[in-house]
């Protein structure tokens, strides 16, 4: 009889131990044999109107125009510090050189653009660039070591952030919405993200804001941008698209899967950290990885 | 009733208990309770002494008695004296020795027969009761316990009735502890049943369980670890009760065939006792 036992033992031990587990089939799954290459990792942050946000190294830097405040998320998630003031009273675009980070404010009144330096915690702007921005209405900004490229809705401005004035630059490219801007430091073009009723399109031009021909053709919202090496990522209120930043060929798709949070359903700000994607919904920052 | 010599003492005298897993011990031994071979009772009437010694016996004491009286009648109320002195054996003696001299002698088969019941020697009581109703077919007492008897009789008839393994084996395939029951080993059955039911049971709620949960990681976009895990624990679960509920079945019918040919398991019955009747209850694996 003990023997019985022990059989029967031995018996559902096999067939426990021997049993498969089930199949990972789904694409969001970095375990899964059809795996999209990007998943949902987590959000960052809580806030009331998210208009833009930039990467500083490892830190976000985030501007929220309803609370009139400026975050500083480390890319963990963590709070590191937030000020509200410092000239600034509904900020709407923010962006760095590397060094500092610079935000625009769009507010008619005020109308400022400002550059802080990250190391020193404090409300007080390190300078108001440039003078006027009391004439321009910026919405978004943009920063390579050496200027400032600031967006009003349809036009791009280049400030000598040094000399801090307005060097002879201004885009002459028909733009209609201007909703992004980034400065790309690999090829040394700003890229701006153009959102018309009728031509929603990512334009690139060379650093004196001209226009060579070169552009991403789009039929959905883009309100923003992020860009790694070749590729441009785009969310859209279809996902977030991947493309090759030389040639605007679409490469995949993805955040246009299932159910929860990892789905991106509306356009929203764009940046990248490492290998990371960053998209910002307006009242967070949702992390993609692969 | 003409005597009172049933006495019933309905007490709850033992609860046996076996559960055991083992299939080769004989449990049923110790619930025997009467084995009265009726097709060799009339060959038992003879007592272990011959009627001539008996009589010889007899006739060789002295009986106090009415000299009017027949010998036989002297036997006899000396035998009825020794009785309702509790002395069976010898009063055994007269009433079988008034027996033969006079076997028609209804009191005296019936005294015999009482003698050896109070002797616990059922076969050559139910054979002398057998001689009562011979001559006289409605004496009660004798009625009683013939029927009584013949309960026995059936009860040890029908266990004995030989069986088939199949038959045990088909009606635990039906359904785990359905053979059991049919090999009257209802308690077995019952856990059988109801252990298969507990495991199957389990087994389809997991199932479902694991189907819902694997449903929702197939198409969440979030904590896809989690999802999936949550998804295989589920299956898992349902493997194990699958694989117990199997082992049960496998075992109810492996079960139901090795015992097929079981003796009746009673959960309760009557048994005799220094001359009293108790209730037994026993329950057995």
């Amino acid at each position: 009889m003990k023997k019985a036992y022990l059989a029967l033992i031995i018996t559902v031990a096999a067939a426990v131990s021997g049993c498969t587990p089930l199949d990972s089939v789904n694409p969001t799954d970095p375990k899964a044999g059809n795996y999209v290459g990007m998943h949902y990792m987590g959000s960052i942050g809580d806030f009331a109107l998210l208009e833009d946000f930039t990467v500083l190294g490892s830190d976000i830097w985030c501007a929220d125009s309803v609370n009139n405040r400026i975050y500083k998320y480390t890319i963990n998630g963590d709070l590191d510090f937030s000020f509200t003031g410092g000239g600034l009273t509904s900020p709407t675009g923010i962006g760095n050189d590397g060094t500092f980070f610079y935000a625009a404010d769009s507010d008619t009144i005020f109308r400022n653009l400002k550059r802080f330096d990250p190391a020193y915690v404090s409300n007080t702007a390190q300078a108001q660039l440039p003078n006027y921005s009391s004439i321009y209405s910026f919405v978004k900004c943009a920063a390579s070591t050496a200027y400032v490229f600031a967006a009003t809705t349809t036009a791009v401005y280049r400030f000598d952030s040094i000399a801090n004035s307005l060097t002879a630059a201004v885009s002459t490219y028909p733009f209609t919405n201007i909703t992004d801007v980034k400065y790309n430091s690999a090829l040394n073009e700003v890229v701006v993200a153009d959102d018309g009723a009728n031509n929603k399109r990512i334009v690139r031009l060379d650093a004196n804001l001209v226009y060579g021909g070169n552009k991403i053709d789009f039929i959905e919202d883009i309100y923003g941008f992020g860009i790694k090496g070749n590729y441009i990522f785009v969310p859209t209120a279809t996902g977030i698209h991947q493309l090759y930043y030389d040639t605007g060929v679409e490469i995949k798709k993805f955040a246009d899967y299932g159910e929860g949070s990892g789905k991106i359903i509306s356009a929203g700000t764009c940046d990248t950290y490492n290998d990371e994607v960053l998209v910002g919904t307006g009242s967070t920052i949702k992390c993609f990885g692969p | 009733m003409g005597h009172i010599f049933f006495r019933v003492s309905l007490i709850v005298s033992s609860l046996f208990i076996f559960f055991s897993a083992s299939v080769a011990v004989d449990f049923n031994a110790q619930h025997r309770v009467i084995n009265v071979g009726a097709q060799d009772a009339p060959a038992r009437v003879s007592p272990t002494t011959t009627g001539q010694t008996v009589q010889a016996l007899a006739e060789s004491q002295t009986v106090p008695g009415d000299a009017a009286l027949s010998k036989a009648e002297q036997y006899y109320n000396y035998g009825e004296k020794l009785f309702n002195a509790g002395d069976y054996t010898n009063a055994l003696k007269y009433f079988y020795t008034v027996t033969k001299m006079d076997i028609k002698n209804i009191k005296a088969w019936k005294k015999t027969a009482f003698c050896y019941y109070k002797l616990q020697k059922h076969n050559y009581a139910y054979s002398a009761f057998k001689m009562v109703l011979k001559y006289d077919p409605a004496d009660k007492d004798s009625l009683e316990f013939m029927d009584y008897y013949k309960t026995i009789i059936d009860k040890n008839t029908k266990g004995k009735t030989k069986r088939e393994p199949f038959d045990s084996i088909w009606r635990s395939a039906v359904f785990p502890g359905f053979g059991q029951v049919y090999n009257n080993q209802t308690a077995k059955g019952i856990i059988f049943g109801s252990a298969f039911i507990a495991g199957a049971g389990l087994c389809v709620y997991y199932v479902s369980d694991e189907k819902v949960k694997y449903d929702k990681y197939k198409i969440t976009n979030e904590n896809q670890d989690i999802a999936y895990k949550q998804a295989q624990d589920s299956w898992t679960t349902a493997l194990v009760f699958g694989i117990l509920a199997g082992a049960v079945y496998a075992g109810s019918v492996a079960d139901a065939g090795v015992n097929y040919n079981c003796d009746e398991a009673q959960t309760a019955g009557l048994e005799i006792k220094d001359n009293a009747v108790y209730l037994a209850a026993s329950c057995r694996w």
